[in-house]
């Protein structure tokens, strides 16, 4: 009885926070969202009822964001847990200069993502790039490209940026699951003749599903609110081709001054992310919660 | 404020101190781009921090800011003889609903530049309308392009797509109207689109400034569509041998330039209206023009000049038309850029795209 | 026979990765060296051939630099101090105390930390504007310590968790309170997990940008991340990427630093927090 209660006194000043930092915004938008509160109404909040979304339903560069920032998120998340995997199956027998290797691995993790998009911009630039010259000397590119400056090969960088930050850390954490996995697993499955590929597919595999659902959930919430990297590095452009929900519900705000309107932009697109971490519990996570 | 690379406004503002040491002005330079530097700002306002008590303006932020309340009007501060010394298209860029909102330092509208050399060898006058521009343009031979513009999908384009759509006879918002599925629209946008890999290069579609005026620079484009500036910086350069810039004014030029604005939560209000004073004054005007380029916005200074180059730029930026004057202007040229870049691209057909653009306009005028 | 080509292999396979890892790094690092004529030569040199410091003297000379810096140090350490002030004894509490309810706490908590950072930026922004806080570093602060609470308290719940319970029940027979337990016996030995969260704490203040970039407007106020990004040069077309480089080596420095000293930490902390997360 004495305990509980110092134990709720201990979790008061979290709650607090938590409560007036994180809900009451959550609160707030799902508010926001039923008024109008924008430039016409002088930034004064008028009850909308449900106009904001059906506003949003018929809101078809709306819709092309949302779709941009989901494919961006399979690729993205598609291609790091590939290369990830690879790289820390690979690294994880005999390794050479482990602490090496796990200090370069925390470089692009740790770096600003603002900074990064700079120094991207610069190695993608047309005239002057490094990436020109070097595809140029590898004889793989006649001509130098303006990477930055065509839908597809912009939407191409920022996933070539996104996939460059976050697979080393990725191949980290894949890494520490393959040590928990027992060798003798290996040794008694190599004797009942299994391929490597068998190994793979029923050792490694399953028991190293619960490290990658976590790794893959919060990297598919993060990718999918993608913002910094893309706000420095395009701008959404060219063409919009690498405009995300999260750059097209910022300008709603500073941008177009559409409040109310940002917030259900924002409700549903929190809606997205509950279907997808549901979808992913479904194909990765089963049969296990999530404390 | 813009960047500020060269020092002039810093030149500017030292002049201003030596005439009025009571008064410092502390200028901060923003990001290189409008949209960004017009962020900037608007997060100041926003979070309600006064840091600033001017802004140097872009014309298109005008209707925002002044229906968000965050401008003084200035119509009533000067007897309206003072504000008649300033030119038309400069004034209406700083006006919204008949009240004016800032002071014009600079007149800025689309300029039609031309090789005189190579169209007198044609003998050919210069064109004053788009398909007269064509079949001159069609002429050129390779290495030269015919016609470099702004093709990127940012506000020049904007500024270019509306131009030719007026010297079509079309319009984008007037009134209430949205002109953009009209047939007008679909000829601009068709003239633009069949431009792209024929009379332009087909790289002109992530052009913005810089790009197209190296081009010209080089010899390697018969017309250019850029702003004055580019008049100075080719007067400077090195141009190859037998080059000749001419200039011809636009059948409908837009029109872009900056200004002084005073904002509602300034502090400083006098101080910062004598600096609107001393800006505008001939002197200030002189300065900013002889040290930096910045093409003067006052009337009597074009009156008073001998250069036929600057008669001949302020002759074409004279019937310069401003952007439709919107709060909501950011959110109708985003869609406008959208759907024309996605037609320059391929990604479209014009008439596709222009249903779709002039579908959301609507939409967007037709919220409370 | 057969080891040398797999020592072969391995060797390459590191030198690949570390290529990966660093060489865009790398390729600002050059870039910062060289003088303007020589960045915009083409093609690029792949080495500088006259090193220079210019640009990083430029951007302390032109622009409050050290500021921007100070700036985020003040506001990362700020985080997480207020933090770890705040996740310890919840954590504690969670670990040991177990109250009812305790497990939907953390399941808030988890819930909580879903919601990208946009989510939570305009209703914030309107605090910040109503209680006249732009510009002011506890704009940042607060919000800071609030996103990374979630990591901090699981990360720190299993810390606790391998604490042996003996410790605390001599605690107890001795009459010190829980608060006291918690003090003097717990903390002690908890450094190495408090030292792993405040890093991982810190680094994820310094890079946020989203409310950097739309709480602090004014210019010196700004923080690193967000200055970098609006850096521009001599006129309106021209990038200074001399100086941008320099400032990305600069605004990465502290973390990197972090990096070097704590990796086995850092990487320790964030596997923790994956495998149990």
């Amino acid at each position: 009885m004495k305990s509980s209660r110092a134990a709720w006194w201990f979790l008061a000043p979290l709650l607090c926070l938590v409560a007036v930092f994180a809900i009451y915004p959550l609160v707030r938008m799902l508010v926001l969202s039923f008024t109008t509160q924008n430039l016409e109404t002088q930034f004064a909040p008028v009850f909308a009822g449900a106009a904001n979304y059906q506003r949003a339903w018929h809101d078809s560069h709306f819709w092309e964001t949302v779709l941009r920032t989901l494919v961006f998120t399979v690729t993205a998340v598609g291609l790091e847990l590939l290369l990830g995997l690879a790289a820390a199956l690979a690294l994880h027998h005999s390794f050479v200069g482990r602490g090496l290797a796990r200090t370069a691995a925390l470089v692009p993790w740790v770096l600003p993502s603002s900074a990064l998009a700079l120094g991207w911009i610069w190695i993608f630039n047309d005239q002057f790039g490094v990436l020109n010259d070097l595809l140029q000397r590898g004889g793989l590119l006649s001509s130098p490209v303006a990477w930055l400056g065509h839908p597809g090969s912009a939407f191409a960088a920022v996933i070539l940026a996104d996939v460059w930050k976050t697979t080393p850390f990725l191949t980290l954490l894949l890494l520490a699951g393959l040590q928990t996995i027992p060798t003798e697993l290996y040794a008694a499955s190599a004797l009942d003749g299994a391929s490597r590929w068998q190994q793979f597919r029923h050792i490694t595999l399953p028991l190293l599903r619960p490290v990658i659902f976590v790794a893959v959930l919060f990297r598919t919430l993060q990718s999918f609110g993608i913002f910094d990297l893309v706000y420095v590095m395009t701008g959404g452009g060219p063409g919009g081709a690498t405009e995300t929900v999260a750059l097209y519900t910022y300008r709603n705000f500073m941008r177009y001054l559409d409040f109310g309107y940002g917030a259900a932009l924002l409700v549903i697109s929190s809606g997205i992310l509950a279907l997808l971490t549901a979808a992913l519990w479904l194909l990765v996570g089963r049969g296990r919660s999530l404390s | 404020m813009e960047p500020d690379g060269r020092g002039v406004w810093r030149a500017l503002f030292d002049e201003f101190h030596r005439r009025n040491p009571d008064i410092r002005v502390r200028a901060v330079e923003g990001p290189a781009s409008t949209d960004a530097r017009e962020d900037m700002y608007v997060n100041a306002l926003l979070a309600g921090s006064q840091d600033y008590d001017l802004v140097y303006a872009d014309t298109i932020w005008i209707p925002k800011f002044a229906a968000a309340g965050w401008l003084v009007d200035l119509t009533d501060l000067w007897p309206a003889e003072k504000w008649a010394s300033f030119s038309e298209a400069a004034l209406a860029g700083g006006t919204y609903k008949d009240r004016i909102y800032r002071v014009p330092t600079q007149l800025n509208a689309g300029i039609l530049y031309y090789r005189k050399d190579l169209l007198d060898r044609l003998g050919v006058a210069p064109p004053r309308t788009y398909d007269e521009l064509a079949d001159i343009a069609r002429r050129a031979e390779a290495p030269v392009n015919g016609f470099v513009w702004q093709g990127k999908q940012y506000e020049g384009l904007t500024c270019n797509f509306l131009e030719v759509l007026r010297g079509y006879g079309g319009f984008w918002i007037e009134g209430g109207e949205v002109g953009l599925d009209r047939p007008e629209a679909e000829k601009a946008l068709e003239f633009l689109c069949r431009a792209v890999g024929t009379i332009s290069p087909k790289g002109v579609t992530t052009y913005a400034e810089e790009e197209s005026r190296l081009l010209f620079q080089s010899g390697r484009a018969l017309f250019l569509r850029n702003w004055p500036y580019v008049s100075n910086l080719l007067a400077e350069a090195e141009l190859p041998p037998g080059f000749e810039v001419g200039i011809t004014p636009l059948p409908a030029p837009t029109f872009g330039g900056a200004g002084f604005a005073i904002l509602s939560s300034s502090r400083s209000p006098e101080a910062a209206l004598r600096f609107l004073e001393f800006v505008s004054s001939p002197e200030a005007v002189r300065l900013l023009y002889d040290r930096g380029g910045v093409q003067p916005a006052l009337k009597s200074f074009y009156e008073n000049t001998d250069d036929p180059r600057q008669r001949a730029l302020y002759a074409a930026m004279q019937n310069a038309a401003p952007r439709p004057a919107l709060p909501q202007y950011a959110r109708a040229s985003d869609i406008l850029q959208r759907q024309v870049s996605a037609a320059l691209t391929g990604q479209k057909a014009p008439r596709e795209a222009l249903r779709q653009a002039a579908l959301e306009t609507r939409q967007l005028l037709a919220r409370p | 026979m057969k080891r040398l080509p797999i020592r072969l292999v391995s060797v390459l396979l590191l030198t690949g990765f570390l290529a990966w890892c660093l060489a865009p790094l790398w390729w600002q690092f050059v870039t910062s060296l060289k003088s303007d004529a020589e960045i915009t030569t083409v093609p690029p040199t792949y080495w500088p051939h006259r090193l220079t410091t210019d640009h990083y003297a430029a951007l302390f000379e032109r622009r409050p630099f050290g500021r921007y810096l100070w700036n985020s140090f003040f506001i990362s350490t700020g985080a997480t101090l207020l933090c770890l002030a705040v996740a310890t004894p919840a954590a504690y509490s969670l670990a040991r105390l177990r109250p009812k309810g305790g497990r939907a706490v953390a399941a808030l908590l988890i819930a909580v930390s879903l919601f990208p950072a946009i989510t939570f930026f305009f209703p914030l922004y309107e605090m910040v504007r109503f209680l006249g806080l732009a510009n002011h570093p506890i704009s940042l602060i607060v919000p800071y310590a609030t996103f990374n609470l979630p990591l901090a308290v699981l990360f720190l719940v299993a810390f606790f968790r391998t604490i042996p319970p003996a410790i605390e029940e001599a605690g107890l027979m001795d009459g010190l309170g829980r608060l006291g337990i918690l003090t003097r016996l717990i903390l002690p030995l908890s450094a190495p997990g408090l030292a792993t969260t405040a890093i991982l704490v810190f680094i994820a203040s310094w890079n946020e940008f989203l409310l950097a970039l739309t709480f602090l407007p004014r210019d010196e106020a700004r923080t690193v991340t967000v200055a970098i990004a609006s850096l521009s040069g001599g006129s309106i077309y021209e990038l200074p990427w001399g100086q941008i480089g320099a400032a990305i080596l600069l605004s990465a420095a502290p973390l990197l630093v972090l990096v070097a000293f704590f990796q086995r930490r850092i990487v320790a902390g964030l596997t923790q927090s994956a495998t149990t997360g």
